[in-house]
């Protein structure tokens, strides 16, 4: 029986599929995209009903339950992923500034006072 | 020696023809530039009756980016000083002259018009910006290894080499502190003037806030740390 956190990591895996397949058809994600949060909704959804699955994998790792495996590596991803997030912004914002930059140089104006 | 004189101005209507006015009448003849970073009000129009030269930012880049461009633009002019002049009436078109003997005379590459410099009108600075200038001052020195008193002073002036060393890539308030970092960084002669500073209830208001005084001391130790270029 699916309880407690086995359902809301059903849920979750379940609504990220959702989303992940509504965005591949609006067009708004690449192939790429859709393969790589597909999978990882797929994943989630996997563990989540069978929590078994992971044992031998978890034993080496020395983590208890298939559903905390999912838990800490969802954390370090989301980590990750600001990170990667946080990196590609600041280089957004930087090449946002420079082509302001170039655009206010290129369309500089001379003003001409009245009584001169 | 060819003086361009660069204005960053933020929805600067209500003040900019008064700045541009003391200016004129504190340091007559000088090219200014205007740098409207994305005003929504008439501070370009206003810029542009008075005879200065204008460039506009299309958004909103901060304090940083509107200083870059400025000396940018001033560079192309073939600039042999760069002033940076605060569009908010807080300076003294007066204390140019004083500002840039230093470079004139060969004896520095950049000057810092320091409000800390002229003791009897530190009163008139709200305490909070005093103790956040000091403590601001204090870390940019430490990191920078320069012993200037007024890192946050708007009012600065630049030779050639020394606007053309510098990498400004702080785009917002941080960028004074970075100013100082960089000078430092690449060895130029720095020396300070006093200059006088009026205060109003809307420049006590504008400025470095606690929020912006952590990105600072967050972006000069990022540099510091050579985590940023």
């Amino acid at each position: 029986m699916i309880a407690g956190i086995q359902a809301f990591g059903l849920a979750l895996g379940l609504i990220m599929f959702y989303y992940a397949v509504k965005l591949y058809r609006q067009g708004k994600f690449k192939d790429r995209d859709f393969i790589t949060w597909g999978s990882v909704a797929v994943v989630i959804v996997g563990v989540s009903v069978y929590p078994t699955v992971l044992d031998s994998v978890l034993s080496w790792l020395k983590i208890g339950r298939g559903l905390d495996a999912l838990l800490v590596l969802g954390i370090l991803g989301v980590y990750g992923f600001v990170f990667q997030v946080y990196i590609r912004n600041q280089e957004t914002q930087r090449q946002i500034t420079n082509l302001v930059r170039k655009v206010a140089l290129e369309l500089e104006q001379k003003g001409r006072k009245k009584n001169v | 020696m060819k003086v361009v004189i660069v204005m960053p101005a933020y929805n600067e209507e209500k003040t900019i023809k008064q700045s541009l006015q003391s200016l004129n009448s504190g340091f007559p003849g000088a090219n200014v530039v205007v740098v409207n970073d994305g005003s929504s009000d008439k501070t370009e129009e206003i810029a542009l009756k008075e005879g200065a030269f204008v460039a506009s930012h299309i958004i909103n880049r901060g304090l940083g980016a509107t200083l870059a461009t400025g000396i940018n633009s001033a560079i192309r002019k073939n600039a042999d000083i760069i002033v940076t002049f605060d569009a908010d009436l807080q300076h003294s078109g007066r204390d140019i002259k004083n500002l840039i003997e230093p470079i004139q005379k060969k004896r520095a590459n950049a000057v810092i018009g320091s409000r800390f410099l002229r003791t009897e009108d530190l009163e008139m600075m709200p305490p909070v910006t005093k103790f956040g200038n000091w403590f601001l001052t204090g870390f940019t020195n430490l990191l920078a290894g320069t012993k200037v008193t007024d890192s946050q002073s708007g009012l600065r002036a630049f030779d050639k080499k020394a606007a053309k060393v510098i990498s400004i890539v702080c785009d917002r308030y941080d960028v004074s502190s970075e100013i100082v970092y960089e000078l430092g960084r690449c060895g130029m002669k720095i020396e300070e003037v006093p200059i006088k500073a009026l205060y109003d209830e809307r420049s006590k208001r504008k400025g470095t806030n606690v929020r912006e005084g952590v990105k600072i001391m967050h972006g000069i130790l990022l540099k510091r740390l050579w985590l940023r270029k």
